[in-house]
């Protein structure tokens, strides 16, 4: 799943039966490189949701077992906009940039990080390191 | 891609964590006053307005260094207020300084020093520019200076044959000139 091509997608409350929004971003983490949190852009009281929140990355819509009520399971701080990959340096270990980040792709059911797309470079999701406010750092020359 | 990278280059280039985040930057170039290697690093603030850090960069502590950034471990690779700093620019600063052979032969002023910097950073080299004319800057693979102070850098007469014109060239010529030495 490539994120420009989820993003914008619906994303569905299971429970609710409605729309909570539209995917706006993603958080990502690394050891291993793996989507935490989403960003969602939209009415919806929520904007954030936790990855183990997500059911299923749909064709049409992704769905989400947010929760109506208690909402307890909801950790708004797991979505960082500094882990935002998208639009960053990569900075490999040694010192090298290889372009700005334009996609990532991931496995909608893991979560799993299996490539990062720069523009200079297609980068393997094990290399990366950290995702910053600054950059992408990524092992390798 | 290259491994080396001009000192003056490093100057305003970011200190990156492995998360991504830029603590720093860099402010100036230590090197060793004896031998004229890499001691480390004086920084400053990221911000517009930021001034210069006090906290400074041991060479030992920079994971990799590149044209682009220097990357480090975690911010803990910066040593603390409570810890000595590792030196005080200018103590082996080579700039201006002349490269002569231990033959004699004058080649010229040092511009610049050249970096290599996959790794911990050591000295490969110096930029050197000719008296002329015509005034010609040549880059000097020097793996081990005879001597080096503030005024002169004494070079050994070998690496006159392997000048390069830039840093694509050096690269070439530090590995001719370290077969040569290992000729000999």
């Amino acid at each position: 799943m490539l994120f420009s091509q989820a993003n914008g997608r619906r994303v569905v409350g299971l429970t609710e039966a409605e729309v909570l929004g539209s995917l706006a971003a993603l958080s990502v983490a690394s050891a291993p490189a793996r989507v935490t949190a989403l960003k969602l852009k939209g009415r919806g009281p929520r904007d954030v949701l936790a990855w183990r929140q997500v059911e299923s990355f749909g064709p049409d819509a992704v769905t989400v077992r947010a929760g109506g009520e208690g909402g307890d399971d909801v950790q708004d701080d797991e979505f960082e906009s500094r882990r935002d990959p998208m639009g960053k340096p990569v900075i490999t270990e040694d010192g090298h940039c290889l372009g700005k980040i334009v996609d990532v792709e991931f496995d909608g059911t893991t979560g799993r990080v299996q490539r990062l797309m720069a523009t200079d470079e297609e980068i393997a999701g094990e290399r990366l390191l950290g995702v910053g406010g600054y950059a992408v750092v990524v092992r390798g020359g | 891609m290259t491994r080396y990278v001009r000192a003056s280059e490093l100057v305003k280039k970011p200190v990156v964590t492995f998360d991504g985040e830029d603590v720093a930057q860099v402010k100036d170039i230590l090197f060793e006053a004896a031998d004229g290697s890499v001691r480390g690093f004086t920084l400053a603030g990221r911000g517009l307005f930021s001034g210069p850090l006090k906290q400074t960069l041991a060479a030992g502590r920079v994971h990799g260094l590149g044209p682009d950034a220097v990357v480090i471990r975690d911010g803990t690779a910066l040593s603390g207020d409570d810890q000595p700093a590792v030196g005080v620019p200018g103590g082996g600063d080579v700039m201006g300084a002349t490269a002569l052979t231990v033959k004699g032969t004058e080649l010229g002023k040092v511009v610049d020093v050249i970096i290599e910097g996959s790794r911990q950073p050591v000295v490969a080299g110096y930029e050197v520019e000719s008296s002329g004319p015509p005034r010609r800057r040549v880059l000097l693979p020097v793996l081990r200076p005879v001597g080096v102070s503030g005024d002169m850098v004494v070079v050994p007469d070998a690496v006159v044959d392997f000048a390069a014109g830039d840093l694509a060239g050096f690269a070439e010529a530090a590995r001719g000139l370290r077969h040569r030495l290992e000729e000999e």
